[in-house]
């Protein structure tokens, strides 16, 4: 019976290693474009939230199209989250920043694309749960003793990817631009870095992370149209955790949080979860805004 | 006429709502998205009083803002060490967190399933049980709200605020606590906002936390730049306005199945568009679109 006990806590244990992964590797996808976009605009971009969402129902339109291939649904992620985050920078974004709008008034317009793009699909899709791929549960291995699905795996690697991706990207002569647009734009406009240039393949490389998150989130489980808020506050928080200068830290954040989700399980239910992880954010927020491992604008903290 | 007494009583109660967070936000510059929460607060304190220990409405309404503006207190702790987008955030976590309280404590708020059976409200022997009375009483509670805000925004008190709007060093190097005036504000802010929470409660008769989503919150952020933040009528216009407009869609013909989506639609692209370029409001006096907020 103990060893009973014993087993069974130990594939526990794994179950949660591997949910915490995958998990974390969701919200890394989110959390990366979220950390690398506020460098830039200096404020916590809702939209983003509405280009998850939108990039999902996207796809989801071209089901027929991308019938049964995980490659094409990816592709079709960037493809859709890079479209609708430069609209959304050209359309809305451009505007606020030329009129040189504060961090708060950009919020809330980002606020409001949001709950206008979930009234339009709520319109167009119906509020119930949509599942982009009736092939969900079919593909589940088992690794140790825990059960993963496919799109989990598909979110690890590309996880993983990424992060490869963020280690070789500095030494990209784009990547020192964003960077320094980042930074200072004033100086990087005076040393010749096309700001607005920049800015669009900012905003595109963030859309198009967060495009895939959307569809690898809607391939492992479903979409509704106001589906996107938590993801991306589960993403915010962790960026807020790990520290808003540092992308690593938004990483490290994601599969902090990831954890501690998961952990809160084995002590209460699956519903106080979503709130203990705020309330973390809220604690982290009062006692250490600059986050944990990274650092943030000075003015900010 | 029980129709329009019934989109009158919303007004009034979105008058309570809008006006405190103007003094939160439009005076103070202090952006919450927990209003929300304060008014679902208020609204489940009064049913449980009423539902449990059956005290008057008076006793409920006092309760209900008391214990909101201690939450309110601690809410605006964070607001003396962050500013802007990041005080937003920590306002939006409150919010998210008193929605999960309302949503899974069952044994008490009674989760999804809501409050029912919420009686009608009596105040000294005077039951309030028709539309007009319950107008009136509304109506009252609305111009009090408005007679203190302009005694506030009018006292020394009012104009400090202000002046943490505009510079908060500035405001600091005048020698004023402006941790202390901004945690005043709050605090006022809170407990007006579970005022109209109790009032909601009573007109409504039951009460479930879908009423008190992040949405409710951003749709009271979005009365305030409409309308006009710092302006005194610019919350009343804005009320007046969001609330009457989905109305008048259902006399375009609009599906009921679709109306609620169409005022999501709505009140989201006057945000942006309002934002982007009428940012003093329909009838407000500063503009929040600068980064350092400018009088016009």
């Amino acid at each position: 019976m103990v060893g009973f006990a014993e087993s069974s806590g130990f594939i526990l244990i794994q179950q949660i290693l591997i949910n915490t992964l995958a998990q974390g590797s969701n919200s890394c996808l989110l959390a990366i474009p979220i950390a690398l976009l506020c460098r830039q605009r200096k404020f916590f971009d809702f939209s983003l939230a509405a280009v998850f969402v939108l990039s999902g129902f996207s796809s989801y339109m071209l089901k027929p199209l991308l019938q049964s291939s995980f490659f094409l649904w990816i592709v079709s992620g960037i493809f859709f989250g890079l479209l609708y985050a430069v609209l959304f920078e050209v359309c809305v974004f451009r505007i606020l920043h030329k009129k040189r709008s504060g961090a708060g008034v950009q919020l809330l317009a980002s606020l409001g694309l949001f709950i206008s793009i979930q009234g339009i699909l709520a319109i167009c899709f119906g509020n119930e749960s949509t599942i982009l791929r009736s092939l969900q549960h079919e593909n589940v291995f088992t690794c140790f003793d825990a059960k993963i699905s496919l799109p989990q795996i598909l979110q690890i690697s590309f996880t993983l990817l990424v992060a490869l991706s963020i280690g070789f990207l500095h030494y990209f002569s784009k990547m020192q631009a964003i960077r320094a647009v980042a930074c200072d734009e004033e100086l990087a406009m005076i040393v010749g870095i096309p700001i607005t240039l920049v800015r669009i393949m900012t905003v595109a490389l963030s859309g198009g992370l967060v495009g895939v998150s959307g569809v690898l989130v809607g391939l492992d489980v479903d979409l509704t149209p106001g589906s996107g808020l938590l993801p991306f506050f589960v993403a915010l928080a962790a960026v807020i955790v790990g520290g808003m200068r540092n992308l690593w830290g938004a990483i490290a954040g994601s599969f902090a949080l990831a954890f501690l989700s998961n952990f809160i399980l084995l002590f209460a239910s699956v519903h106080w979860q979503e709130p203990l992880v705020f309330l973390v954010l809220l604690v982290i927020l009062i006692f250490r805004p600059r986050g944990i491992i990274g650092e943030i604008n000075s003015d900010k903290g | 006429m029980g129709y329009i007494l019934h989109i009158m009583i919303t007004v009034c109660i979105y008058l309570i709502l809008s006006q405190s967070l103007n003094m939160i936000a439009g005076y103070t510059g202090l952006f919450s998205m927990a209003h929300a929460a304060f008014y679902g607060i208020g609204a489940y304190v009064a049913a449980l009083m009423a539902l449990q220990l059956h005290t008057s409405f008076i006793v409920n309404i006092l309760c209900a803002m008391f214990l909101c503006a201690i939450l309110g207190l601690l809410v605006s702790i964070p607001s003396v060490r962050i500013r802007d987008d990041y005080f937003i955030i920590a306002t939006f976590a409150f919010q998210v967190i008193v929605f999960s309280v309302l949503n899974n404590w069952i044994s008490i708020t009674g989760g999804p399933m809501g409050l029912p059976g919420i009686p009608q409200p009596a105040i000294f022997g005077w039951v309030i049980s028709s539309h007009i009375e319950f107008l009136l009483l509304a109506g009252s509670l609305a111009t009090v709200v408005f007679l203190i805000c302009r005694h506030i925004i009018k006292s020394p008190f009012g104009r400090v605020l202000t002046a943490i709007r505009e510079d908060e060093v500035f405001a600091l190097a005048a020698g004023k606590n402006i941790a202390v005036y901004k945690m005043l504000v709050f605090i006022i802010g809170s407990s007006m906002a579970a005022m109209a929470g109790v009032l909601y409660a009573y007109y409504i008769s039951f009460i479930d936390p879908t009423s008190f989503t992040v949405m409710e919150s951003i749709f009271i952020i979005s009365i305030v730049i409409i309308g006009g933040a710092g302006s005194l009528w610019g919350p009343v216009i804005g009320a007046v306005v969001l609330v009457m407009l989905p109305e008048i869609l259902r006399f375009v013909g609009m599906p009921n199945s679709i109306a609620a989506n169409i005022r999501q639609i709505l009140y989201g692209g006057l945000l942006v568009a309002f934002l982007m370029w009428q940012p003093q409001g329909i009838a407000g006096k500063y503009k929040f679109n600068s980064k350092h907020t400018k009088k016009q």
